[in-house]
């Protein structure tokens, strides 16, 4: 790939100067199309700007011709052979009547996910697991499943998975391990370092292994709760945890809590929240959002108040609304928020006593964590809307001390032995540690874990794990309920699971998973007969195991504010909201799955602000050296319209040296800079242009719709469609159908020039078929995708991509705009203050019009219409002339320029679902809305009920991927013909509208417009339309 | 110097140059009805096994009902091949061949039989068994054949594309939404 040198850069001078003279509601998708720069406009106007890329590489004509020579020579011999291939079928030799082949298995069992479960339902064929969903009846799943749920599978079958039990530099044996640990205990000296666990068979190993042979245990993991922890101590003088009811609160204050992307609770807090938006006719009743934070999050893209501050800044907004409730904070508060806005959060918090929210993120300090719960206590939200239980955790302690104490030991040589149970300290403990300098000193040291990574290198052995898919455990959920991890498979690389370490440590060598969690259970139940225990398995979920809620009382009554840091560039460090803290840097589909903000793949880079870029001279991806506390790193610049000023994020995760062919390289390491003392934040860092870019894939002008395109202007009577329909509540309550502004719902109205034929859009006038007595037979698949719900968390992409086989491309194939998602998560700002815009969402794979124009320019008739309204995609008559893509208004189609799919690696032939083609090279493809479901679905009714001919299904009887998967339910799939249906009632909604509706080509999913409901006291109803603009007068 | 060829060889050249012509044609014509012969589509075309089994004892003479070892067939895409331990609930008593015995080790030895495919749709097809024979109510013969008569296991029908359509699909059938393309491709 060439450097695009010649590039016009982004003048963010310019772009204010024009804004300030902008009137009327203004959406835009990045700073590069208000600058009009040049590689904007390639995108815009041609899907693959830079062309055909396999030109661009020196391939002579000669070496072209002899390529050609040789595959047409092949595909001569090929010819040769007509015959089909001989297949063998290998039947079990010990068949089970349960064990039917070609129908696939569903199995409950729980994903660990930073020491928290959630609890999974896992769909095996033939013993094979193909697709994770949520598991209904698990607290922290509700049936829903988040982004690394999905992608767990791919990390199981993962070839680079560490499949080896190595000492030293030699390939050795678990027995051989087994034998040499034994002395190693019994000399003592021994630590053993795990991340959070919660495990209570895990624990209880643990107490017995810290009691029997005097081990020490420290726990460490980057994601770790610790700064809440001393909160609740400060605040309580008690170790507690603390839950969110969002269900019942109608004012939430967020203080850098990203509530809706991290943490154990986070599917049940992203539901309970969209439950309390659900705008429908009827129901205009709405929670309010104020989101304050330094890096713009999905959280603060779902407020309906955003206030960029810097993470410094947050304390002191605190306190500013601790001090407006009346709360004694002592000492002057800084005035660091417009006071208008603390006043109006004030007053929204003070008239919703009981029934609102504070919630402060872990990136805060344990003051500010303090504070907050004296601000609910005040509020009287405690018992209502915040509830508190005993940790969950087994051992709850602060890691960030239990790791010093840890190291200050080894560097003292008191540890002799060290055991370390998953995660990767070398790379994740902070810098100013230097753990792998300490664990140089230790005699012996020993690493469990799924890859041989960073740390696996410097130990003396490194223990292939079993992944959670593979092994038998169990793990508790945010609100204490316990429940099994169960294997779908034997593992397939031999490792161990963390239990079957510590039982070897106890000297049970031979100890098996199962033997260890069902010794625990055995113990702790009431009920320990078999049929008992197939229950729990059954079920994913202990009964009776949630912690109650506890009563606590405020002891701490003073509030010190935690020691100021400087003035200065503002450092704040945050896990990746893909690769997390770096644990799932090996896993394509996260890597390639955009970050739901920036949309930049396969990278991780520093946000600045456009004000902060400006000051610093600087633009998206140029390279900048950053220093902080002595240590430097280089890493590209990412303009992040929305981040505060003078600060920087940097993700964490990235820059692994060691982490498999995906992950090792890209990316800088965030965790060089990072300290013990200043975890999540810091001021005082400098940052210093080094001159070069490096590109960033970011996927935002991808497959952009060209609104400004005369040609589609022309076809929608000259007027501009508007993608977004947006509008806040009261306007919504005032005028349903103000949302959709002069566009109406998107429909055709009138007289319109059109290239197709005239359609009604009303369902009763839709694409189907009718039988002799002209009632409509059959099915006529829709979808409509709630906006105002939706927080583009990702999981319907990676949902999409695990059931539809959907190959991983590559960075440089992202960079060519060739990433092959059925679903794009297109996002758009509005308004005119480019340092704080509005943020919206929006989903869109095939929209399955009924009147596609994809259909007529297929010279072979491979993409069709079904009489059930899908539009079809047949890969086995599809040439690749992609005429269809071209035509397509939406930008959903997706090209197989290469052999995308792996068609080799052995383990991935596992992981593919069997009901759906993996498709190989010039093929189009695009979202089928699952038409592999809807076909099973269909069989299984006219086997199963006796129903022939049409075949009338129960609404909700077909579930695609990504409307299993969403959190919030911002998804609904179903028969748009029949009245009841849930889909059918949402396409009745005022503030339904179709995308791109103008074109008259009939859309089958629709969208519900998204609404707001902003403070009448920070935004008043009129000033909607240019309230950004006001706002950035304010500020400048 | 006189001349090499007779005014005839023009006549050659010209009968030699549209004979080569119609040569090429029919070559390919051959090849193209070859290609779709019932030899090389391996119609009725026996196919060896690596035991002996014979459905025309086991289906004909015996009667043993098809479902007693394609036991998946009303409950999957999959029709099932019998387990080894199927055949060794009658083969525990029924003994004394050499290829029962063959049977009998693989079984002790845990070594499954490999079978070779008879009836191969290629992989674009998604065919379901299930909603044939269960919810359609279909004869197994239907696609099969008659197979109670087939000492060595053969594929009777063509089933190719156009004749499920032309069979079924689209004539007795007459519901459109079995001719959507997705029903088979996906």
């Amino acid at each position: 790939m060439k450097e695009q040198t010649n590039n016009k850069q982004v003048e963010l001078a310019e772009i204010r100067a024009r804004l300030a003279n902008a009137h009327g509601q203004h959406y835009w998708r990045s700073l590069d199309e208000l600058a009009e720069t040049e590689e904007f406009q390639k995108f815009v106007h041609n899907e693959f700007p830079h062309g055909l890329m396999n030109w661009e590489n020196p391939v002579s004509r000669r070496t072209f011709l002899k390529l050609m020579g040789a595959s047409m020579a092949l595909a001569g011999l090929t010819a040769c052979g007509p015959l089909q291939p001989v297949e063998r079928i290998v039947p079990y030799v010990d068949g089970r009547p349960e064990l039917v082949p070609g129908e696939p298995m569903f199995f409950a069992t729980t994903m660990p996910s930073n020491g928290y479960g959630v609890g999974l339902v896992v769909r095996s064929f033939e013993g094979r697991p193909t697709k994770v969903e949520g598991n209904e009846a698990h607290p922290a799943s509700l049936g829903t499943s988040s982004l690394m749920a999905q992608a767990a599978i791919l990390t199981m079958y993962d070839p680079d998975r560490s499949q080896v039990v190595r000492n030293a530099s030699t390939a050795s044996t678990w027995e051989a391990f087994v034998e040499a640990i034994a002395p190693a205990i019994r000399a003592g000296g021994v630590r053993i370092l795990t991340e959070t666990v919660t495990s209570p068979t895990l624990a209880s190993q643990l107490q017995s292994l810290q009691e029997s042979s005097g081990v020490e245990w420290h726990q460490y993991d980057p994601t770790g709760q610790n700064h809440a922890r001393a909160g609740a101590q400060l605040a309580f003088g008690e170790n507690v945890d603390t839950h969110y009811r969002l269900d019942k609160a109608e004012v939430i204050l967020a203080l850098e809590a990203d509530f809706l992307d991290y943490g154990p609770a986070q599917l049940v807090y992203s539901r309970q929240f969209a439950d309390k938006r659900r705008i429908r006719e009827d129901q205009t009743d709405m929670n309010r959002l104020y989101v304050v934070e330094s890096t713009p999050t999905i959280t603060g893209a779902m407020a309906d108040h955003r206030l960029p501050l810097r993470s410094s800044d947050i304390e002191d907004f605190a306190r500013a609304v601790a001090e407006g409730l009346g709360i004694d904070v002592g000492g002057k508060v800084a005035e660091i928020a417009p006071a208008e806005w603390v006043d109006a959060v004030v007053e929204d918090l003070k008239s919703h006593e009981g029934a609102s929210i504070v919630l402060v993120g872990e990136g805060q300090p344990p003051e500010v964590h303090a504070l907050v719960h004296a601000i609910n206590n005040v509020l009287g939200n405690i018992g209502q809307t915040v509830v508190y239980t005993d940790p969950v955790e087994a051992a709850p302690v602060d890691q960030m001390a239990s790791l010093q104490a840890l190291v200050s030991d080894m560097q003292d040589g008191k540890v002799k032995t060290l055991i370390i149970i998953g995660g990767n300290p070398v790379y994740t403990a902070p810098a100013d540690l230097n753990f792998a300098e300490a664990l140089a000193k230790v005699n012996l040291s020993v690493h469990l874990s799924l890859y041989d990574d960073e740390t696996s290198e410097r130990c003396t052995w490194h223990l292939p794990e079993a992944h959670f898919l593979e092994s038998w455990g169990d793990v508790r959920a945010f609100d204490g309920t316990a429940s099994i991890i169960q294997p779908l498979i034997a593992p397939l690389y031999g490792g161990k699971s963390a239990g079957e370490l510590l039982a070897a440590l106890m000297g049970q060598g031979d100890a098996a998973g199962y033997d260890i969690v069902r010794a625990y259970w055995n113990e702790h139940l009431a009920d320990t007969s078999e049929r008992a225990w197939e229950g729990i398995l059954q079920q994913g979920v202990i009964a009776e195991s949630t912690l109650p809620a506890k009563k606590v009382t405020l002891t701490g009554r003073s509030f010190p504010r935690s020691p100021a840091q400087g003035d200065g560039l503002e450092i704040v460090f945050r896990l990746d909201p893909t690769v997390l803290d770096g644990r799932y840097a090996n896993n394509g589909w996260l890597q390639e799955t955009p970050k739901p903000l920036t949309k930049i793949t396969w990278d991780n880079a520093a946000l600045i602000s456009p004000t902060t870029a400006q000051k610093l001279g600087l633009t998206s991806e140029d390279v900048v050296s950053i220093t902080y506390q002595g240590a430097t790193v280089n890493a590209p610049v990412w303009v992040s319209p929305g981040h505060a000023n003078d600060s920087l994020t940097l993700h964490l995760g990235y820059g692994r040296t060691r982490a498999g062919h995906v992950g090792t390289g890209i990316g800088f390491n965030a965790y060089a800079l990072r300290q013990s003392g200043t975890p999540w934040f810091g001021t005082g860092a400098s940052i210093r242009k080094v001159g070069g870019r490096h590109r960033l894939a970011s996927t935002q002008h991808h497959h952009s719709i060209d609104v400004k395109n005369p040609k589609l202007q022309e076809l929608t009577d000259k007027r501009t469609p508007t993608i977004i329909h947006a509008g806040t509540i009261q306007e919504f309550r005032d005028d349903p159908e103000s949302v959709h502004g002069h566009g109406g719902h998107g429909e055709s109205e009138g007289e319109q020039p059109s290239l197709y034929p005239k359609i009604e859009n009303t369902w009763e006038g839709s694409y189907g078929w009718i039988d002799s007595e002209g009632k409509w037979k059959g099915a006529r698949w829709g979808m409509v995708i709630d906006l105002t719900v939706c927080t583009s968390c990702n999981a319907c992409v990676a949902a999409c991509q695990a059931e539809n086989n959907i190959p991983v491309v590559g960075k440089e194939e992202v960079l060519q705009g060739c990433e092959m998602h059925w679903i794009r998560i297109d996002r758009y700002y509005e308004g005119y203050d480019i340092d704080n815009p509005r943020t919206y969402h929006q989903p869109l794979g095939c929209v399955h019009c009924e009147v596609a124009p994809c259909e007529p320019v297929c010279p072979v008739a491979a993409t069709a219409h079904s009489l059930e309204g899908l539009n079809e995609m047949i890969y086995n008559r599809c040439v690749g002339t992609r005429y269809c893509g071209n035509n397509c208004p939406y930008k959903v189609r997706r090209f197989n320029y290469y052999q995308y799919s792996d068609l080799t690696t052995e383990s991935y032939k596992l992981m593919r679902n069997p009901d759906v083609t993996v498709r190989n090279r010039g093929v189009m493809e695009k979202c089928t809305y699952c038409v592999q479901r809807i076909n099973l679905t269909r069989i299984a009714y006219k086997r199963d009920t006796g129903q022939s001919g049409y075949v009338e299904y129960d609404d909700g009887a077909v579930v695609p991927a990504c409307e299993q998967a969403c959190p919030t339910r911002a998804i609904t799939f179903g028969d748009v013909g029949d009245p009841e249906s849930r889909v059918a009632q949402l396409k009745q909604q005022p503030h339904n509208y179709d995308l791109l509706g103008e074109l008259a080509v009939v859309p089958r999913t629709s969208y519900l417009a998204r609404l707001r409901n902003p403070n009448p006291a920070l935004e008043s109803p009129t000033a909607t339309e240019q309230g950004g603009h006001q706002d950035s007068h304010g500020e400048e | 110097m006189g001349q090499i060829f007779r005014p005839s060889a023009n006549v050659y050249a010209k009968v030699g140059a549209l004979s080569l012509f119609y040569l090429i044609i029919l070559v390919l014509l051959a090849l193209a009805v070859f290609d779709r012969s019932n030899l090389i589509r391996r119609i009725n075309v026996p196919r060896s096994q690596p035991v002996p089994f014979t459905h025309q004892m086991h289906a004909g003479v015996l009667g043993i009902d098809c479902i007693y070892c394609h036991s998946s067939v009303e409950k999957s895409k999959f029709a099932g091949m019998p387990s080894l331990d199927t055949c060794m609930a009658c083969h525990n008593e029924i003994q004394g061949t050499f290829w029962l015995q063959w049977l009998t080790d693989r079984f002790e030895q845990k070594e499954p039989v490999q079978w070779t495919r008879v009836t191969d749709f290629p992989d674009f097809v998604y065919f379901n068994h299930s909603i044939h024979v269960k919810g359609r109510g279909l004869d197994c013969s239907e696609c099969h054949g008659v197979v109670e008569e087939m000492t060595v296991m053969w594929k009777a029908k063509s089933l190719t594309m156009g004749y499920c359509l032309d069979t079924c699909h689209r004539t007795t059938w007459n519901i459109e939404q079995l001719t959507n393309c997705s029903v088979c491709h996906r």
